[in-house]
């Protein structure tokens, strides 16, 4: 192993003890280094450009000293590389002094273990082995023996995946070669026509040949042309011919001329080439985060939205999430759970509740609580709760580099806005049910107070009569009797019909559904109103075909109960009542049709609306709830309910109840 | 009948109380009442009740708990009577031991009619009636076979089993769970599919009109009841 330390690059004389470390630090190692430092883990297969410069902006972001260790291998001697790695480093990090200690490889955790005490090394960077080119084995081991170890600092491990090519080592010779065969050819070119065509014209074609060239070569090749080019054009055109000698000394003008305006040509092409190519990436982010603003807009629960944005952190940062969000005095809610039991880990339950209760970010690679696992960063929120996204650098122990962390952090605001945005909606659902809610209650109360009063006062009127009065005569005794009953039944109803429709218009009913044969519900509510339906014919013309539903029986027995109860209401006695079922496409559509009077066309819209009611000549008490408790549960079912008059010739009312057919397969039982 | 039948009623309102009392009048019943469920549990114990009306709110102990603690020793009849839209706790009663169901508010006649058949089952023939007929059907548990119209029924070994377990409890409810443990065995308790299935096979045979049932009617959202008293 080669250790180059101590890079200076960014002071920060910070005393606190090692945040890793629980054992007391070598003091007299320590008091050799004046700061804590980062160390960079440099391989022969690593890029060294993005990864130093990767280290370069952790180290200047925490403000610590950067180390840069190069670790040996087995492929050969180190002495032509080492150079080469210094090189490298030191141009990318300057004033890197260098020490060379050899290593055994088996106690290679050990060695770095040591050198981080003896540098207060608090960080390591290193890049994760690339899977898809030849890697040695032994190194994807050592990276993971390094992120594993429990001894060792954290880690910082760049994706193989972020490492940017570095222009100019890709397509080198092709470069070269290009570069050699356009001078070339030009050259041969103009030696055989320099007699028929004039030397500006050569001159140019030179520069246009090196202006097109440069745009599709890297920067070294095209400027080694800038003064190959001038040399090329010595020979070819300016006599005496093959020579380095001038007849005219004038022609060096000419020479000088074409260098220079080769190197303007070379400078502008790569400024433009570098400025795409930041535009490019910029453009890539950008539609990124435009892609997640987007998705995130069409989202409309804190599930939805923590399930896209893990997709979208995935895609960038191969990392588990957590997600966690606070209402005003209340627990934390996990809204998703990341790889980290909050319950085993203290640290990490530390830094989320910090993160959530100060709105900064705390965890790995920060100040706060650094020994957990996960980075958790505040979701930027003015709601009226507070969130927090928890990233957790995949399987292994490690922090995220800065490009990663601004990402993170734009991530985060996306997140905490988008919940903010459900938290209006939420409060917006909340105010409107709340004004259903009040308007409902209001009318109820309008509703109530009348016809509870009227039950009421026949029923406390009776009674004093039959308390008050002995010698009531026998058979106004009983018509006393009756009249009580009936009107307490009628109590009954409209408490119960009221409780129904409470219940079902509340935001917060859940249905019970099962699949059910149609049959079945029909025979539940038929068996129900048989003492009712004692002076009523009644026939059932169920489909052979019929699809099952789903429903909740309990529930959509009532709606049946009610409509079969509002035609023998409705219908003078001797009437007969139809109860039809029958597929109608997607649809199972269960009819109940009499043939008494029918509906009175005005007033068929306003059927299903809470406390309408039809006088029709002969007296019928009703609570006016019935028919809007139908609809209610035709809703909540996915159906919906219709009423009309008989269209077929016949007089009388007709009402369809419309669910979803469910398309089971049988289940399979024996039947013989 | 020489001896009174015992009637406890358990609930918490006096009004109830004495409207239950007051529908039991007469030298055949005598009522005794609770009005919470650890006075319930001891009257239970002292008095030895023939039949419990048990309302499911009380006070002091769920409903559901006293019905389940007089279960472990006792098998006294037990009614008990629900508010509407508690269908939860009604099951939960009756899978507890509990043996049928009233929902407030019910009439006299109602009533009268659940008690009835508790009583006929405990003190009247104690043995299992041989041969259960209802309608135009009949049962004959010893032999294994149901008639209808004097024709013998093919029925499937479940779809006996079924009905066989409903004749047991003829005119009280059985929950679903009851009959899916004893005709399936314990770990088919939440296969209600199963049943909706066999039970519409086996109404298709019983029932004239399947889709107007006369004898095995659906409680929705509880069970079945066999009706063998038009």
């Amino acid at each position: 192993m080669v250790i180059l330390a101590p890079a200076t690059l960014s002071m920060s004389n910070s005393n606190q003890t090692s945040p890793y470390l629980d054992r007391p630090l070598d003091k007299s190692a320590a008091a050799r280094v004046s700061a804590p430092g980062i160390a960079v883990i440099i391989t022969r297969e690593s890029n060294i450009e993005s990864l130093v410069r990767e280290a370069l902006n952790v180290a200047e972001i925490r403000g610590r000293l950067l180390y840069a260790i190069l670790v040996e291998d087995d492929l050969g001697p180190l002495v032509d590389q080492e150079a080469r790695w210094k090189n490298e480093v030191y141009r990318i990090a300057h004033k890197v002094k260098s020490d060379h200690i050899k290593l055994n490889r088996a106690n290679l955790v050990e060695n770095i273990y040591d050198y981080c005490v003896q540098f207060d090394i608090r960080l390591l960077v290193l890049e994760r082995p690339n899977k898809r080119t030849f890697s040695l084995p032994w190194e994807t081991n050592f990276v993971q023996k390094i992120i594993n170890s429990e001894v060792l600092p954290p880690s910082v491990v760049i994706p193989f995946e972020e490492r940017q090519v570095k222009p100019g080592q890709k397509h080198v010779a092709s470069d070269w070669l290009l570069l050699i065969g356009v001078i070339l050819a030009i050259s041969i070119f103009g030696a055989i026509t320099r007699d028929q065509i004039p030397k500006a014209f050569h001159l140019l074609t030179f520069i246009l040949a090196l202006t097109i060239v440069s745009s599709r070569i890297s920067l070294i090749t095209s400027v080694a042309g800038s003064f190959i080019a001038p040399i090329a054009f010595k020979l070819a055109h300016v006599a005496p011919y093959g020579t380095f000698l001038f007849e005219d000394p004038r022609q060096w003008l000419n020479l000088i001329g074409l260098l220079t305006v080769s190197l303007i040509i070379n400078t502008l092409t790569w400024q433009v080439k570098t400025g795409l190519k930041e535009t490019q990436i910029q453009e890539r982010r950008k539609s990124a985060l435009f892609n997640l603003t987007r998705d995130l807009l069409q989202k409309n629960s804190l599930e939805e939205i923590a399930s896209l944005a893990e997709a979208h952190i995935r895609d960038v940062i191969d990392s588990d999430i957590a997600l966690f969000v606070q209402y005003e005095g209340q627990e934390v809610t996990t809204i998703r759970h990341g790889n980290v039991d909050m319950d085993s880990s203290p640290e990490d339950r530390k830094a989320r509740d910090i993160c959530l209760s100060q709105g900064i970010e705390a965890g790995i690679g920060t100040q706060v609580y650094p020994l957990a696992y996960g980075l958790y960063l505040s979701l930027q929120s003015k709601n009226n709760f507070k969130g927090c996204l928890a990233v957790y650098p995949g399987s292994h122990r490690g922090t995220f580099p800065p490009d990663q962390l601004r990402i993170l952090d734009t991530f985060g605001s996306l997140i905490g806005l988008a919940f903010e945005r459900i938290g209006f909606e939420t409060a917006q659902r909340e105010a409107d049910q709340k004004i259903r809610d009040t308007n409902l209650q209001n009318t109820l109360l309008r509703s109530v107070s009348h016809d509870l009063k009227t039950p009421l006062t026949s029923i406390t009127g009776y009674a004093n009569q039959l308390a008050e009065d002995p010698n009531l005569p026998a058979e106004l005794r009983v018509e006393t009797y009756t009249t009580i009953r009936d009107q307490a039944w009628r109590l009954t109803n409209l408490v119960n019909n009221l409780l129904s429709i409470t219940k079902l218009e509340s935001a917060h009913l859940d249905l019970d559904t099962e699949v059910m044969f149609v049959e079945e519900l029909i025979g539940t509510a038929v068996s129900q109103m048989r003492p009712q339906l004692e002076h009523h014919k009644l026939i059932l013309d169920i489909a052979e075909d019929i699809p099952d539903v789903a429903v909740d029986a309990l529930i959509f027995n009532q709606a049946l109960v009610n409509l079969i109860g509002n035609a023998i209401k409705y219908t003078p006695a001797g009437c007969t009542i139809t109860v039809k079922a029958q597929r109608d496409k997607q649809w199972v559509q269960i009819s109940v049709i009499d043939d008494g009077p029918g509906l009175p066309e005005e007033g068929i819209d306003s059927i299903f609306e809470k406390f309408t009611r039809f006088q029709q000549g002969h007296k019928v008490e009703g609570t006016g709830l019935g028919l809007a408790i139908v609809k209610a549960v035709a809703e909540l079912h996915g159906g919906n309910v219709m009423a009309c008059n008989r269209s077929d010739g016949h007089s009388g009312a007709e009402f369809d109840i419309r669910l979803p057919a469910v398309e089971s397969a049988p289940i399979d039982v024996e039947t013989s | 009948m020489s001896i009174a039948v015992k009637i406890l009623v358990v609930d918490d309102e006096a009004q109830i109380r004495k409207f239950l009392k007051s529908s039991f009048a007469g030298t055949e019943y005598k009522v005794i009442e609770a009005e919470d469920g650890q006075t319930a549990l001891r009257l239970a114990g002292t008095e030895m009740p023939d039949v419990i009306l048990l309302d499911l709110g009380l006070p002091d102990i769920d409903g559901v708990e006293v019905a389940k603690q007089i279960r472990e020793w006792s098998q006294v009849p037990i009614i008990v009577l629900t508010a509407r839209g508690h269908e939860d706790d009604k099951v939960e009663a009756l899978d507890a031991g509990a043996d049928d169901y009233l929902t407030k508010p019910f009439s006299v006649k109602e009533l009268m009619a659940r008690v009835k058949v508790m009583l006929r089952r405990t003190l009247g023939s104690a043995a299992a009636e041989p041969v259960v007929e209802f309608g135009d059907c009949k049962l004959d548990l010893a032999a294994r076979l149901v008639y209808k119209k004097d024709e013998v029924l093919k029925l499937t070994p479940i779809e006996y089993k079924l009905l066989a377990f409903m004749a047991k409890y003829a005119d009280k409810v059985v929950t679903h769970k009851m009959l899916l443990s004893d005709v399936w065995g314990p770990g088919y308790d939440f296969e209600v599919q199963y049943l909706r299935v066999h039970m519409k096979n086996l109404r298709h045979k019983i029932e004239d009109e399947p889709a107007n049932p006369q004898f095995i009617l659906t409680e929705a959202g509880v069970g079945y009841r066999l009706v063998t008293k038009g």
